[in-house]
């Protein structure tokens, strides 16, 4: 199976690999590659990188329990055509580990230990060269809460960091032919806006490795989408005033010197939501457009080859709305809308199932409490968090909001999607349409929760499928 | 036939059934009389039994399946316990009542409504035996969508 690399860098990009996972839960598919997530942010204490770790795990979870794991389970299958379709592995389980053992890449000095700047003579021309392209503050700040949004910083460091680090050594180990390298990062911040060009840069220029230097390559970057509080009354250290400003200068170094294969533009200047300025938590909602930049991933896995030039992308929408919906959002959205929407489905018929005491597949497919109680509390942890994020990015702004979810399971359906209607309007005709998938023999196997995420998606697709 | 002799039985025979019929006569030809009316009632009766089990049979099985296929192929949450206590006695109360319409057409009911009662309500008892036969058919057999109480396979 080919793999497909995927770096996180920074915050940003560790958001946009949340949504990514969220999408592949939720049956997006990435034309049959294996995606080995590698995050990528010196801030080794931000909780939205722990998150995602355990995020990514419990994906994992949930894949392997459906598929069964390699030189464990004997009862082994192939990925589902729907939920949990996609393949996520570490990049340590390449070499056979279990954990990530590598060191981190936090730095406990400030840039000014870290550059020695100490021992550098008063006269010295490298002297004058630090105080021109770094403030006081920028020589002062501890590495290990990231570069603040300061991409000079990030380029001077990120670069000796990255080298040392086992995943780098594992993506240039295991890296193969018809394998892919996809990026994440955005370009108005600093480990995000840094970090891409200067790894990109890496893996064109990786002597002694012919492959990854030829590797496909496709990146996505993000552009402001969001504003911070005013750091006047935060004490943060970044501005959000200066978002565009640092955009423009990164597309003016972009333009000649980070040239992926495929590079891909989203941005959302209209209707931005303000944050907290917490550098240090960066506590921010999901957001609309980290999901579309998830998107650009499985588009460059599933509809790109190799040109010869740089192909540059974008994504549009069809009205300007401040809540967006499959109307406002445009026909080119429908995959997107529909399969968020049938990952709610699913999250409405697991709490139905759970009553239903009488349901015939529990006397012959197992959909009993035992079941209710092991494997399937996997696949309810992560559809908790699939929920949260579901809200985030519907609440925030702009606001991703193409579902009227019914207030009680037992309410109707036939809008579930805004501005579609569905054949049926109550939950009973899903758990029909489970039972009757149920009966097409296509595989013979003690896999309850397999059974259940096949004949859900089944039932499901029946009434999006369509859109 | 295999009412009256398996279950008719149990409370009475033809004979008691003959006897009993003319115990308050005195007359020997009112007994006489009495006696062939009562025989025949009972003769009617049971030599027409086969047809009453066929139709219990078939009115059973029918109900059995249109609860197990068609509707439970339709959406509502048919496979719940009370659709099928439901349709469980529809199809024991149905069976009883053609018994009732068959002895209609066969003997002059108002001469003894309470042996026809007791067939009909026999037939019904066999109906709801037969109702557990079919649903064991079909909860083992079939592709129902029912909830499949009595599968052991």
């Amino acid at each position: 199976m080919s793999k497909a690399f995927v770096f996180c860098i920074g915050g940003t990009g560790l958001r946009i690999m949340k949504s990514a996972v969220m999408l592949m839960a939720a049956g997006m598919k990435t034309n049959g590659y294996e995606i080995c997530p590698i995050l990528i942010d010196p801030h080794e204490q931000l909780e939205e990188k722990k998150n995602l770790d355990l995020l990514i795990n419990d994906y994992i979870d949930v894949y392997n329990k459906v598929v069964g794991k390699a030189d464990v389970d004997k009862d082994q299958h192939n990925p589902l055509d729907g939920f949990f379709c996609t393949p996520i592995k570490r990049y340590y389980e390449y070499d056979g580990k279990q954990n990530d053992t590598s060191t981190s890449l936090a730095d406990n000095r400030t840039l000014r230990d870290f550059l020695e700047v100490g021992r550098i003579p008063a006269n010295d021309i490298n002297r004058f060269l630090v105080q021109t392209i770094l403030s006081e503050s920028n020589l002062n700040n501890a590495l290990s809460v990231g570069f603040k949004g300061n991409p000079n910083v990030g380029t001077i460091v990120l670069g000796n960091l990255i080298d040392n680090q086992d995943w780098w050594e594992a993506f240039l180990r295991h890296f193969k032919d018809g394998d892919r390298v996809f990026i994440f990062s955005s370009i108005f911040g600093g480990t995000g806006a840094s970090g891409f060009p200067l790894l990109l840069n890496k893996i064109c220029n990786c002597e002694g490795h012919p492959m990854v230097q030829k590797a496909f390559v496709g990146a996505v970057t993000v552009f402001p989408y969001f504003s911070l509080e005013d750091p006047s009354t935060t004490k943060s250290d970044i501005d959000s005033a200066n978002f565009i400003t640092k955009t423009k200068a990164a597309l003016a170094y972009y333009e000649k010197n980070v040239n992926p294969d495929y590079l891909y533009y989203i941005g959302d200047i209209s209707h931005q939501a303000s944050y907290d300025n917490n550098e240090a938590e960066q506590k921010n909602s999901a957001h609309f457009i980290e999901m579309i930049a998830a998107t650009a991933l499985f588009d460059f896995l599933r509809n790109r080859s190799k040109q010869s030039r740089p192909q540059y992308m974008s994504r549009a929408i069809e009205d300007d709305k401040e809540v967006l919906d499959l109307k406002s959002l445009g026909n080119g959205y429908k995959e997107e809308v529909r399969i968020v929407a049938n990952m709610k489905l699913l999250n409405l018929l697991m709490e139905v199932l759970k009553d239903e005491t009488f349901f015939p597949l529990k006397k012959t497919h197992g959909f009993n409490k035992k079941f209710y109680n092991s494997d399937f509390k996997a696949l309810d942890k992560f559809m908790g968090k699939f929920n949260t994020w579901y809200d985030e990015i519907s609440n925030n702004t702009r606001g991703f909001s193409p579902l009227s979810i019914p207030k009680s399971t037992s309410g109707d359906l036939s809008k579930f999607i805004k501005h579609f209607s569905f054949n049926a309007s109550r939950d009973h005709e899903l758990l029909l349409d489970m039972i009757e998938a149920s009966k097409i023999p296509n595989e013979n196997h003690h896999n309850v929760l397999r059974y259940f995420l096949d004949f859900a998606y089944t039932a499901i697709n029946n009434q999006t499928g369509k859109l | 036939m295999i009412f009256l002799t398996v279950l008719v039985n149990l409370f009475t025979s033809k004979k008691e059934y003959v006897d009993k019929a003319v115990s308050s006569l005195t007359d020997p030809e009112e007994i006489e009389k009495k006696k062939r009316l009562a025989t025949r009632f009972w003769n009617a009766l049971d030599s027409n039994d086969i047809w009453m089990f066929l139709i219990m049979l078939f009115i059973t099985t029918l109900v059995c399946w249109y609860y197990y296929i068609p509707y439970n192929r339709k959406a509502g949450r048919h496979y719940h316990p009370l659709h099928c206590a439901l349709f469980g006695l529809g199809a024991v109360l149905l069976s009883g009542i053609a018994t009732y319409l068959f002895c209609l057409g066969i003997v002059k009911v108002s001469y003894d409504t309470s042996l026809v009662m007791k067939v009909c309500f026999m037939n019904a008892i066999y109906s709801l035996l037969w109702v557990f036969v079919c649903s064991f058919i079909f909860c083992n057999y079939s592709s129902t969508n029912a909830y499949r109480w009595f599968k052991i396979r």
